[in-house]
């Protein structure tokens, strides 16, 4: 079916000429392309609004019953979005905190994605030098229990809940809630994208809470997934890039469940700082990897931060500017070459760049063991790198930087392989008040074949 | 709104070559536990480097008490390289005020073919000073024993070394108080040598240097309840070598050999060298 998806069904979406002006506007939708229908070389919107060159106060876009739903639909080299929201150039404000609204509900069930095809749910972009005032999204994006064929979603990417402020924008009280769901689904060969949030371009986001509207936190599931040939997946990545960040919060879950990686890297929790300002930043993660499979070069990395060439600041208040992080690996079966990452926090200045960091605190626990208690090794390790809780501070200035961390390895078998647990480096930088409390833990284990285990080190050292 | 986020921000303080850390508290515990084998491989349980013209001042390194600590226990090392539990290296750097206690425990644990150093102090080309009253104290316990005493545990071809305290090369310091409780216990050892309570000043200048303690609770070297067959044990040795320099140096020692049956070893206790 050629573009047979009329525009009619792209009933929500908003176009506004210039410098139009919108004082309160409030749309309910329910959008569904269901069974018998079929996308092929095609574009499909549903919920989609572009907000431009305006000013507009008090939005509302609510779904009536079911959001936007596709079901039992197989999309082939198509584009598929689902709740687009974009702001290009212009000034949405609200005199309430919840003045501009969005919630939307985004389902994706019975159907195959293969072959080239985008999908997006819930893709905001704030650009063009737009400002926006009180805006707070509400969504729940589900992909399940697709055709049961045994790559569900085949060479495509999908994104869901992500979030782009580009081009010197500005966003003022920016609440988010998402649950976003690859369930029931067999992902090969597929980007996948959980809660991105980008900050560039001399944006500025001032009092930012991710997960923290009332409702439920920021909630990433994904299971069975195979992901091969440099198809990346990912699940809340931040990135902030010549940026300006006051004040964060974010709470998240991510869990993956059933994964094989090959020649290429799962993320979990990263947040990537370069170039700009943070200041109150309060971040919690719960990152959990389940029945996980590396071959060959593959990597895990789970509770990343990278602050370069970065000014960021917490306050006086004792629980700002603190990232806590759960991560956790069950059953995992590595073969060769691979790289395990839990927590870790790069503090870097660049070639000519140097980055300020104040008031810092970390609280990490790290967990790679079996999911049964019966004391059986169930993780098997060869030629693998682990790392947990590495910290690098270089050609960086840190002032009250405290680390609490807890690393366990649990019924492991480690062949070949290096296990770091605990492993500071501070190298031509200034650093004053530095905390470091870690307990390192390895139990129930086999370590052989030219392992080596390090617990604990800190390497203090100037050119 | 028309801002742009700058490097320049954040270039305000370079810092080029030099490396200082101030007020700094390491509180370590290492724990390998109920763990079939360590075989063919490395182990290295708190290890602090200072290194490379760094500067640091007021150091904590606590890796004793309730929470803290390094620990084997329940394990077997077998044809193990190299096994280390607490150790502070110093090279070619600063340091003022360092306090280090570790306690390095190696529990119901074959050694067969391996290396283990437990509590090692390092220092070379560097200067460490203590402007405070109080000196620069090292303090370490390093006990290699078993819960049950009705069984020996074998250690066999295994070096191991208890409380190595080395400044070499130019090291500098003013006031340095060691304290060491070294016990080795219940084990058989054969083919094997066993180090207890190194100092070795070579090259190096050291104003005041305390190697005992008040209290008694340190500062002794224990191998009881074990068979030592074809294996050496050194207890308390100092030597001062190659033009070091040392103004005052107090050494109160108490090497005990307690219930141990040896056959063609060889022991020595207590040995001095000036060279």
């Amino acid at each position: 079916m050629k573009k047979t998806i009329a525009i009619s069904l792209i009933a929500s979406a908003l176009l506004f000429a210039s410098n139009s002006d919108v004082n309160s506007l409030t749309i309910d939708y329910t959008n569904n392309i269901n069974n018998e229908s079929s996308v092929e070389d095609s574009k499909v919107h549903q919920g989609k609004t572009n907000i431009k060159g305006s000013i507009v106060e008090n939005v509302t876009l609510k779904k009536s019953t079911n959001g936007n739903t596709i079901s039992g639909v197989d999309i082939e080299g198509s584009t598929v979005e689902q709740a687009r929201f974009i702001i290009t150039d212009a000034n949405a404000s609200s005199s309430t905190a919840d003045g501009i609204s969005i919630e939307s509900d985004n389902t994706i069930t019975n159907g195959i994605i293969k072959d080239g095809s985008t999908v997006r749910q819930t893709y905001t972009e704030i650009k063009g030098g737009s400002t926006v005032q009180g805006l707070t999204l509400k969504t729940i994006n589900e992909i399940k229990e697709l055709d049961s064929d045994a790559s569900d979603i085949n060479k495509s990417t999908v994104d869901q809940g992500i979030l782009i402020v580009e081009g010197e924008s500005t966003v003022v009280d920016f609440k988010q809630d998402a649950t976003n769901t690859l369930e029931d689904t067999d992902a090969y060969d597929a980007n996948l994208t959980q809660n991105s949030i980008i900050v560039k371009g001399g944006s500025t986001i001032t009092s930012f809470k991710n997960g923290d509207t009332g409702g439920t936190s920021i909630s990433n599931t994904m299971s069975n997934v195979s992901a091969t040939n440099g198809a990346k997946v990912t699940q809340n990545t931040n990135t902030f890039d010549n940026a300006e960040i006051n004040g964060l919060t974010s709470t998240q879950s991510n869990t993956i469940t059933n994964v094989d990686v090959d020649q290429n890297v799962i993320t979990q929790g990263n947040i990537e700082i370069t170039g700009s300002e943070i200041k109150d930043f309060d971040v919690k993660f719960t990152n959990e990897i389940k029945n996980l499979t590396i071959i060959g070069e593959g990597s895990t990395e789970q509770g990343i931060l990278i602050v370069t060439d970065s000014n960021a600041t917490g306050s006086s208040d004792a629980d700002v500017f603190e990232i806590e992080a759960t991560n956790k690996l069950l059953d995992t079966d590595s073969v060769s070459g691979s790289s395990i990452v839990q927590s870790k926090t790069s503090i870097i200045g660049s070639e000519g760049g140097h980055s300020i960091v104040t008031d810092l605190k970390l609280k990490h626990t790290n967990t790679i063991e079996s999911s049964t208690a019966d004391g059986a090794i169930d993780n098997n390790l060869s030629k693998a790198t682990i790392s947990q809780a590495e910290t690098i501070i270089t050609n960086s200035t840190v002032n009250s930087l405290e680390q609490d961390f807890t690393n366990d390895v649990k019924q492991v078998e480690i062949s070949d392989s290096s296990l770091s647990q605990g492993y500071t480096t501070i190298t031509s930088s200034d650093v004053d008040d530095l905390k470091i409390s870690q307990i390192n833990t390895v139990d129930n284990s086999s370590i052989k074949e030219d392992s080596t285990v390090t617990q604990g080190k800190t390497n203090i050292e100037g050119d | 709104m028309k801002k742009t986020i700058l490097l320049s921000l954040v270039v305000t303080s370079l810092v080029t070559g030099a490396n200082t850390v101030n007020n700094l508290t390491l509180q370590q515990k290492n724990e390998i536990t109920t763990t079939s084998t360590i075989d063919s491989s490395e182990v290295h349980q708190g290890i602090n480097l200072i290194l490379g013209a760094s500067d640091v001042d007021n150091v904590t390194i606590k890796q004793d008490g309730t929470n803290n600590g390094n620990l084997i226990e329940n394990s077997d090392i077998i044809g193990t390289e190299i096994v280390i539990q607490g150790g502070v290296q110093i090279s070619n750097s600063s340091v003022n005020e360092l306090q280090l206690t570790s306690e390095n425990r190696i529990k119901n644990v074959e050694l067969l073919n391996s290396e283990v150093y437990q509590g090692v102090f390092i220092i070379d080309d560097s200067n460490t000073t203590d402007t405070n009253a109080d000196q620069t104290e090292v303090k370490s316990i390093n006990i290699i024993e078993q819960s049950t005493a009705d069984t020996a545990i074998d250690i066999n071809a295994t070096e191991i070394r208890q409380s190595v305290i080395q400044l070499t090369t130019g090291a500098k310091t003013d006031n340095l108080e060691i304290q060491h409780l070294n016990k080795i216990t219940e084990f058989s050892v054969e083919d094997g040598a066993v180090y207890q309570g190194i100092l070795n000043v070579d090259d190096s200048e050291v104003d005041t240097l305390y190697v005992s303690d008040e209290d008694g609770a340190y500062n002794k070297n224990t191998v009881n309840n074990s068979i030592m067959e074809g294996g050496s044990i050194l207890q308390s040795s100092i030597d001062i070598s190659n033009q070091a320099i040392v103004q005052t140096l107090r050494s109160k020692s108490t090497n005990n050999i307690d219930g141990v049956i040896l056959i063609s070893s060889e022991i020595s206790q207590s040995e001095t060298t000036i060279n």
